[in-house]
């Protein structure tokens, strides 16, 4: 038996965001940042907030964007470690046993 | 400006009220009802200290408060000029209390769609609010709040004609209540309910009557010939969201009404308003990017600073609670 | 003096009572109350340049004002599309007891990811390259959230292009209201508008649009109203009528605006098929249907809301009263591109031919010659139209769904002819006449079933 690790990440407490004309605008209340995504960002945050997987958001937007899924892969991590450094996102470690 | 709350209680039962859920639990948590006497000198020292030159008096039913005349007189003794604002079937000692003071000193706002919590028809009855209108005469504005897509305003041209109150209507929107449960009138009914009243401000400017708007109104709501037509008619009209603090019984202020559970802050009346106003405004300024709309962060009106973007509270009410659980690959996140 | 050449013959006049006809002149926009001897003056001073009484001058001035032209057949190439339609799935989570969609397991063609890009990228492009800066997509089904992934992936895609073209994009769909309470609040985020299919309270809902299983849908349907409600989105109510709750629209409009007070309620009578038969439900009876409709209108009126019988919307003229001529795209879940939002079989039943083309690799593929086709459908006037006064809003009708057999009125026009008099009665401030005249039966029966309204027969 094997254990790959898989990170789980989560949104802080008191993080709340809309959907505007083009934009996803996101506050944390705690810290009073806020967040405008827009383009791509916006569009994996809407999925995300669907509670699309990462597996699934890779497949369909590589689909939509017309990109390997590899390629979309990178895309997508480079985006989310933004966001973790940002704030918006925090990262628990987790062994799921494979 | 500021608010002053001296009473907590009232005996309205407004479907459309925001102040109605926080003053129950306020209640209920054992804080009193009224303001005490000494608290309210406190109030206007603190009023004289920052300069504010409107001492503006709100509840529940502020003249519900048992001192209400003494209120009335130490307020008075300021030379301030003093705002109530009322459902308007006062009693004989709060209506002789208004009276006894010159018309140039004070104002009251009446609601007229207050509705009465009792069935006792000759205390709430339109006659006897007439007859007290008539008593306070210019001292008086009416007030309207519309909190349903279909109202008619027309009976009050008649109403200000026949009681010699003031020229003026003063208009709101039922704002909904943060985490509240009164009825409002929610942002996506506004067009209808502006032709309504662009149709109804034609009337009253030719009555000779000028419409004024409190907060919440937004220029999108009226057509550009509505807007324009209105804008030359009743020059008083504007767009705002704008915090006139609340202060409370127990010293704390708040943004609104109908923010009062999220945005507030503990004040000392050792304090100037601009520092409490400046910390509420604070609190909500991350999303003032926002608007009652998808469309109020991208809108001309916003972005030329004409229009705050509506309310604060229907804006708060779009957003939600960012929930997230998501699992990848570490091998992905890692740079 | 006036003659035929320079007034327009498209005047008509609709007998209400003994003492007064209707008068509409649609492309005037001008109606009118006269007694029965100035419409006969009018038709002699306008024929033979007869004298007129000093009375009728504002009437001729208005007859002789310049006129709205009927909207045109389009030609040319297709660069000003109506709308794009997408229909991800002819499946449905429902069992409409009246509806004669397939269910999923019989027809389980869901749209692919690629054809949602494909006619997204071709109709902004489209967009775009006209120099237009909004544009519009409707979702149809079945259901069309029955599948998510391409309606999430559509709407997103759309939204992202868009914002890159400097476009705004306004989304519709007709849907069933049957999804939990998170997606809904994404609809409802995300659309301009919803027509919400509820068809009044729950026993009613219950008995008409069950699920598969058989299981009552009305509280789910309702959860889903009420999101919509609370929300900015533009929502539609639509309630199908039977013949069992044709009596009950006055009831059915007051719970739905003191429920969820929508911008409109629609109703629609209930088109027979297979399955209505089978579980017994019939069409209502028109004149009931009509009543009825104008009770609800003024029950609807007093809470702000507009109450909608498509076919007797006077507000705009229409050559035809569908998307069809008016070059809408409408991408099937294969990619196929028609005009008619339909079942196929359902327009192949009536002879028609409603595809345009095909979504290609690098864009819209569409047949000149099928698209002028369709368009051409539009602009033919079906026997009994030509004389109707309802010839320029309801303009015939759905081209599937009613053809009607010549010197023959059916439900549909009596249902439209019947509400839009009521209409323009209550437009010229006369709700009473109008009410008295709907209560009459024979002399409703009268007006409705002439056979032309025209003041002027036609050669």
């Amino acid at each position: 038996m094997s254990t790959h690790p898989f990170i789980t990440l989560t949104c802080p407490a008191g993080i709340h965001w809309v959907w505007d004309s083009g934009q996803v605008i996101i506050v944390d209340e705690g810290t009073q940042n806020t967040w405008h995504l827009r383009g791509f960002d916006a569009l994996a945050w809407d999925y995300l907030m669907l509670g699309t997987s990462f597996h699934d958001l890779v497949t369909i937007l590589s689909a939509l964007m017309d990109l390997p899924p590899q390629e979309m892969e990178t895309r997508l991590a480079d985006c989310l470690r933004n966001w973790q450094i940002g704030g918006l996102l925090q990262q628990k470690e987790e062994a799921v046993h494979g | 400006m500021a608010n002053l709350i001296i009473s907590r209680l009232c005996d309205m039962a407004c479907s459309y009220c925001f102040a109605r859920d926080f003053m129950k639990e306020q209640s209920t948590n054992g804080s009193p009802h009224f303001i005490t006497l000494a608290d309210f000198e406190k109030r206007l020292d603190f009023l004289t200290r920052s300069d504010i030159r409107e001492i503006r008096l709100l509840g529940g039913e502020p003249t519900l408060h048992p001192d209400f005349a003494t209120l009335l007189r130490q307020a008075y003794q300021r030379g301030r000029r003093i705002l109530v604002f009322t459902h308007g079937w006062l009693e004989e000692s709060a209506l002789a209390a208004l009276e006894a003071l010159p018309e140039t000193a004070v104002m009251v706002m009446v609601n007229m769609n207050a509705q009465p919590r009792s069935k006792n028809e000759s205390k709430y009855s339109p006659t006897r609010r007439e007859q007290i209108l008539k008593r306070l005469g210019s001292r008086l504005t009416l007030g309207y709040n519309i909190h349903t897509p279909v109202f008619d305003l027309e009976p009050l041209l008649d109403l200000i004609s026949r009681t010699g109150i003031r020229h003026v209507i003063r208009l709101g929107l039922a704002q909904p209540a943060l985490n509240g449960s009164n009825t409002y009138l929610h942002p996506r009914l506004y067009p209808v309910v502006g032709q309504r009243i662009a149709h109804f401000g034609q009337a009253a400017s030719r009555a000779g009557i000028k419409l004024e708007f409190d907060c919440g109104f937004v220029p999108c709501m009226f057509s550009a010939d509505d807007r324009q037509a209105m804008q030359h008619d009743h020059p008083d009209l504007g767009w705002h969201c704008d915090p006139i603090p609340d202060l409370d019984l127990d010293d704390q202020a708040f943004h609104c009404f109908p923010l009062a559970r999220k945005v507030h802050t503990t004040f000392n009346t050792a304090e100037d308003i601009t520092a409490i106003r400046d910390r509420l405004i604070e609190q909500v300024k991350p999303y003032r990017i926002s608007g009652i709309y998808r469309e109020c962060s991208s809108c001309d009106f916003k972005m030329n600073g004409e229009c705050p973007g509506g309310c604060l509270s229907s804006t708060l009410h779009r957003f939600h609670p960012a929930q997230i659980r998501l699992q990848v690959p570490g091998s992905a996140l890692q740079p | 003096m006036l003659d035929q050449k320079t007034v327009p013959t498209e005047v008509f006049v609709i007998p209400i009572t003994e003492q007064c006809d209707l008068l509409y002149a649609p492309l005037h926009q001008f109606s009118a109350l006269v007694n029965p001897q100035a419409t006969r003056q009018l038709q002699q001073t306008i024929s033979n340049g007869a004298p007129y009484a000093e009375a009728l001058q504002p009437i001729l001035t208005s007859l002789h004002a310049v006129s709205l032209a009927p909207i045109p057949v389009r030609s040319g190439p297709l660069n000003d599309p109506y709308f794009l339609g997408l229909i991800p799935t002819r499946g449905c989570n429902l069992a409409c007891r009246y509806c004669d969609f397939e269910p999923p397991e019989k027809d389980g063609r869901v749209m692919s990811l690629s054809v949602v890009r494909g006619a997204i990228d071709a109709y902004l492009h489209l967009l775009f390259d006209s120099a237009r800066t909004r544009g519009e997509i409707h979702f149809f089904g079945g259901e069309p959230f029955h599948t998510r992934q391409p309606v999430i992936a559509a709407v997103e895609y759309a939204s992202l292009r868009a914002a890159e073209l400097g476009l705004t994009i306004r989304f519709e769909a007709t849907t069933n209201g049957i999804y939990d309470p998170a997606f809904c609040q994404w609809i409802a985020d995300h659309f301009d508008a919803v027509v919400l299919s509820l068809d009044g309270p729950a026993d009613i809902q219950n008995l008409h649009r069950p699920a598969r299983d058989g299981s009552p849908s009305s509280a789910i349907v309702e959860r889903s109203a009420a999101i919509f409600s609370q929300s900015n989105l533009e929502l539609v109510v639509r309630a199908c009528i039977s013949g069992a709750t044709a009596s009950r629209m006055p009831e059915i409009a007051a719970w739905v605006a003191d429920n969820f007070s929508p911008t409109a309620l629609c109703f629609e009578p209930l088109q027979p098929t297979l399955g209505s038969a089978a579980a017994g439900l019939l069409p209502p009876d028109p004149w009931d249907f009509a009543e009825n409709f104008v009770q609800a209108c003024r029950l609807l009126d007093e809470r702000g809301i507009e109450a909608v019988y498509s076919m007797a919307d006077i507000s705009q003229i229409r050559s035809s009263f569908c998307p069809l001529g008016k070059d809408a795209l409408i991408v099937g879940p294969d990619g196929m591109i028609s005009a008619c939002y339909l079942l196929p079989s359902a327009w192949e039943e009536q002879g028609l031919d409603l595809v345009i083309g095909r979504l290609a690799p690098d864009g819209l593929d569409l047949d000149p010659a099928a698209v002028q086709r369709v368009r051409l459908l539009a602009g033919r006037e079906k026997p009994l139209c030509a004389g109707c006064l309802c010839l320029y809003h309801y303009a015939g009708g759905c081209h599937v769904h009613h053809s009607t057999n010549p010197g023959k009125y059916d439900n549909a026009c009596i249902q439209a002819r019947t509400i839009t008099i009521a209409r323009l009665l209550h437009g010229l401030g006369q709700p009473a006449l109008a009410a008295a005249w709907l209560s009459d039966r024979p002399r409703l029966q009268r007006s409705i079933l002439q056979p032309s309204d025209r003041l002027f027969q036609q050669n």
